[in-house]
């Protein structure tokens, strides 16, 4: 799922440092389950601003909320209400969900209160790790089921680099090198024929980020 | 508005009355409060008064004014509920220990008790009534593990009328004692004894045994398992044991490498094999006599005794009958065992002779001999300690106690916690020993701590003594005291199947919201979220903080009260 | 130095705080008068939300008595305890409060000496850092 880690507070406390009445409204999914933006965070960092606040002789007024999930529609909108009574909004959502209140209010501030770090998996509990950047065309087929591109730090498609040692990436070296593990893996299911077929340069321009805004449209969903 | 009941308990008469005079005053301020009568002590006939009272004044409620609350809930216990009405409706106010006797003066003791006696009665009128519910426990009982603990626990087990699967991965039972050829503190001899009980086991009708067999699958909790057993044939029976004990002992490794691997080198399993098979009045190693034997008793197994144990059974028969000589090179010799001090004593009056040493010992190969020098500091004065050199014949060396290579992923099945070695661990070494963190299941013998076998049948006695306990009522009675999940909250996050210590909340397999695991899916489950069961649940609390939707609460001690003791508002 | 009571939130787990508490009392020991004692029934159900709630709602400082390590009835609950109190302390730093307002106390059952003792302590330290800037009515 997407993983997000709480923004430092200071660059919290400048960004509402003009409104004296804020909501603050987490996440009931993604953001709750890496314990950033759910209902306890929520809690914990109102109670934490409006001390700092209280300190600076600014008091804050905080109202809490935390809709199951910010990134669709009709969840945001039962933040109408509540948005009303404040100057701004600071969502623990991921850039989604802030964008989605971005959408349905016009005239109100929508602060994000979390960096929207990756798409990870929990390793044990407490510690995350970046398995996908929605690259727009997966190769896991062609390369075990591991994914170089979230994984190898040159996002490298056939093989690794010079610098892989002992099965450590060069770049970050408590990190295990993508392509090491590919090879274990394919020698491991017995498929390590799969490395000879060439994987051709991701098409970044037509498949990704490069050819500006992605959408899908599902003709066939469309009401 | 509650309508609230006050005992105020002079403990005896020891509160001074203008103490209590305070008290009273500050209550009658308080609406809730219906009546405030005080009691010199809390007995059976007080109980009656009380009872008599808070009917006619149909009051549902009540706040005890005292002493400690642990005072009150044990005396209860042992006394029976002196209230007509569910026995959470009531709470303590603690005067005595924290206000009056740890205050400076009356003046503060009554601000404190006032302060204590307030807060009571808010956290009094917001108590709700918790339940009781009652657990049918079936006389099932699954044993994994066919060695000692398993053998002698199913037994005593049967014999009580409980039904026994008793699941053994190997194709023959006894497991550490089949390769033992006698025991240190008893004449028997391993093999028959072992046989003996095998014979018994066999012919009880309440036993099952399967093996070799191992689990494969666990769901549920006390009282409903379902444990998935898979057959060496590759079968599979699901059974539903109310309760389970882990017995799964434990493995030796030796020490490898260098002058370690010499054939020289044996290990204590390994001369107890030679010892089996030697015929008076000399042991022989590869045709050849055997006169001088070193023992080299080393750290590797912290506090475990048994390579004291086993060297000293050895060497009492190889100095004494077989006619050799014994030598035990050891930095602790421990004794700490039945009997051990004796055999000790005995040991050294044939003449075994133990060194102490510090640095490690050398080996070296002398004409097909091992020498060992080793430097003897059991001597206090340095100055007279002396360096030793011994020509052996063998030596023999201790193996390492380890948990078997498969128990993490046996504690991942049984949701178990292992302890810093990797063995089994209890839930509280002091009182809790057999008890593992889950409820219903038990853990005994080797698995947990390898040990000498009396200490091991002494505590495969405990084991069974605590589920007979267990299952002799047919029922498991528990308050639902518990902590409780709110599935509309709930984000699927496995925090809390993580945290809890007692293994006591799973995630409910999905109807409603996800469609993870389709198979074993009990029918009408409508839940999809975490859920905790009650009746495997300690009411510690440690999940309701951790969740990070806020989705649990616990029932016998909500956010509430605890705001209310400090002071705030909530 | 301030002349004022700091007001003080002891939250006591069921194994250790709380009867070590009235051990004190049975020896006679001065629990200082502004000490608001909570009954927990483990270290682990104190939440980190509490501690953040006791100073934003006017205590000056918090101490959270737990058992010792590896003692805890309930396996962990004192190590979550000790761990909801580091993020406590992060936060606290990054707005400015004195991490020494809250601190973890370890005890026995009958450590009624030790439990007044932290007590007097932290209120003397409390003094010295004057009252909490960050409360409520403050
Ligand atoms: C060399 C040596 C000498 C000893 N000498 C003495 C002595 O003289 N006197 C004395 O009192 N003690 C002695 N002991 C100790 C004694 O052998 C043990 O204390 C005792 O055997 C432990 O019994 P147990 O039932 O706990 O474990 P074990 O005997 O190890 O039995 C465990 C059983 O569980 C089975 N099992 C393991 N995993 C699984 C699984 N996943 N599923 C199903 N079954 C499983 C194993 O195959 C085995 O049959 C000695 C030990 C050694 C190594
Ligand atoms: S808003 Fe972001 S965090 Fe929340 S559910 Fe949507 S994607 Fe997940
Ligand atoms: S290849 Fe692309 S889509 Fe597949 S896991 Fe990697 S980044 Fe994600
Ligand atoms: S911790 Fe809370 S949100 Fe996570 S699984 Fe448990 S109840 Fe659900
Ligand atoms: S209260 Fe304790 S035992 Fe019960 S479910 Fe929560 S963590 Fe587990």
């Amino acid at each position: 799922m997407i993983k997000a880690e709480q923004k430092p507070m200071e660059e919290i406390l400048r960004s509402i440092d003009p409104y004296k009445k804020i909501l603050l409204s987490g996440c009931g999914a993604c953001v709750t389950v890496c314990h950033a933006g759910g209902e306890k965070e929520v809690l914990l960092l109102a109670s934490a601003l409006r001390m700092a606040r209280k300190k600076i002789g600014k008091p804050l007024e905080i109202l809490e909320a935390t809709p199951s999930r910010q990134c669709e529609p009709e969840y945001a909108q039962e933040l109408s209400e509540l948005s009303e009574k404040v100057e701004a909004i600071l969502s623990l959502a991921c850039g989604v969900g802030v964008q989605t209140l971005v959408r349905f209010f016009p005239k109100m501030p929508v602060l994000p209160g979390v960096n929207t770090t990756f798409l990870g998996e929990t390793l044990s509990h407490g510690i995350w790790e970046e398995r996908c950047q929605a690259c727009g065309n997966c190769i896991l087929e062609k390369t075990g089921g591991i994914c170089p591109i979230s994984r190898c730090a040159k996002q490298l498609l056939n093989g690794p680099c010079g610098g892989s040692s002992k099965g450590k990436c060069e770049i970050k070296k408590e990190a295990d090198c993508a392509w090491q593990l590919i090879y274990d893996r394919l020698s491991s299911l017995g498929q390590l024929y799969k490395l000879e077929e060439i994987i051709p340069a991701k098409r970044w321009g037509i498949e990704s980020r490069d050819s500006g805004l992605r959408r899908i449209i599902r003709e066939d969903l469309k009401i | 508005m509650a309508r609230i009941g006050i005992f105020i308990d002079t403990l005896k008469g020891t509160l001074p009355s203008s103490f209590r005079e305070r008290i009273r005053t500050t209550l009658r301020d308080v609406p809730e409060v219906v009546f405030s009568v005080e009691e010199d002590e809390f007995t059976s006939e007080t109980f009656e008064r009380m009872l008599k009272l808070l009917e006619h004044e149909g009051v549902e409620r009540v706040v005890i004014v005292g002493g400690s609350p642990k005072l009150y809930e044990t005396t209860f216990q042992k006394l029976g509920f002196p209230l007509p009405f569910n026995p959470y409706l009531f709470t303590v106010a603690n005067i005595r220990e924290q206000a009056l006797w740890s205050s400076i003066d009356e003046r503060e003791a009554s601000e404190k008790a006032k302060n204590a006696v307030l807060k009571a009665i808010r956290i009094a009128s917001s108590l709700r009534p918790i339940e009781s519910q009652t657990l049918p426990l079936k006389p099932e009982v699954l044993i994994l593990g066919g060695g000692i603990s398993g053998i002698s626990i199913a037994l005593t087990l049967a014999r009580a009328g409980i039904y026994v699967f008793l699941v053994e991965r190997e194709r023959t039972l006894g497991g550490k004692v089949t390769e033992l050829w006698k025991f240190y503190n008893q004449e028997l001899e391993a093999k028959g004894w072992l046989e003996q009980k095998i014979l018994e086991l066999r012919q009880n009708p309440r036993i099952s045994l399967l093996a070799p067999a191992r689990l494969k699958y666990l769901r549920g909790h006390m009282g409903r398992f379902q444990a998935t057993i898979l057959t060496d044939k590759g079968e599979e029976t699901t059974i539903s044991p109310s309760a389970i004990v882990v017995a799964t002992g434990y493995r030796v490794e030796r020490k490898r490498g260098g002058i370690y691997d010499h054939k020289r080198m044996v290990t204590l399993s390994e001369m107890e094999k030679l010892l089996s098979e030697t015929n008076p009045p000399f042991p022989f190693f590869e045709g050849k006599r055997v006169e001088t034997v070193t023992y080299l008793l080393d750290d590797t197994n912290e506090d475990i005794k048994l390579d004291s144990i086993n060297a000293l059974k050895q060497s009492l028969l190889l100095q004494g009958s077989l006619k050799c000589q014994v030598a035990i090179l050891c930095k602790e010799f421990k004794v700490s065992s039945d009997r051990m001090e004796r055999l000790y004593r005995k040991a050294r009056e044939l003449g075994v002779l133990f060194f102490k040493y510090e640095e490690a010992p050398r080996f070296s190969l002398v004409n097909g001999q091992i020498q060992v020098e080793v430097k003897d500091t059991s001597i206090l004065r340095k100055e007279d300690q002396w360096s030793v050199s011994i020509l052996s014949d063998l030596v023999v060396l201790c193996e390492t106690f380890l948990p078997h290579q498969e128990t993490m992923e046996l504690s991942a099945l049984l949701r178990l916690h292992l302890g810093k070695r990797g063995f089994f661990m209890e839930d509280n070494p002091q009182l809790l020993r057999v008890r593992s963190n889950r409820r219903g299941i038990f853990i005994a013998g080797g698995c947990r701590f390898p040990q000498e076998i009396s200490e091991t049948l002494f505590e495969a006695n405990a084991v069974a003594q605590e589920v007979l306990a267990l299952l002799s009522k047919g029922a498991y009675t528990y308050d639902l005291s518990v902590a409780e999940v709110d599935p509309k909250k709930c984000a699927l996050c496995y925090t809390c199947p993580r945290v809890c210590p007692h293994s006591a909340i799973e995630v409910e397999k999905y109807a409603e919201k996800n469609v993870y695991l389709t198979h074993h899916v009990p029918e009408n489950t409508k839940w999809g979220a975490a859920k905790v069961d009650p009746a495997s649940c300690f009411g510690c609390g440690i999940c309701v903080g951790e969740c990070p939707a806020r989705a649990i609460t616990l029932r016998h001690y909500p956010d509430e009260f605890i705001y209310i003791q400090m002071g705030l508002d909530g | 130095m301030v002349d004022f009571d700091p007001k003080i939130i002891a939250f006591c787990c069921d194994q250790s705080g709380y009867p070590s508490a009235d051990m004190a009392g049975s020896l006679r020991l001065n629990i200082p008068k502004n000490v608001e004692m909570v009954r927990v029934p483990c270290a682990g159900r104190v939440e980190a939300l509490y501690l953040l709630k006791a100073l934003e709602k006017g205590a000056d400082g918090v101490v959270l008595f737990a058992c010792y390590e590896e003692n805890c009835q309930y396996l962990r609950g004192n190590l979550r305890a000790r761990g909801r109190l580091s993020y406590i302390h992060r936060l606290m730093e990054k707005i400015g409060l004195e991490k020494e307002r809250i601190e973890i106390c370890y005890l026995a059952t009958n450590s009624g000496v030790k439990l007044v003792e932290t007590l007097q302590r932290k209120t003397e330290e409390l003094k010295r850092l004057g009252p909490n800037p960050c409360s409520e009515g403050k």
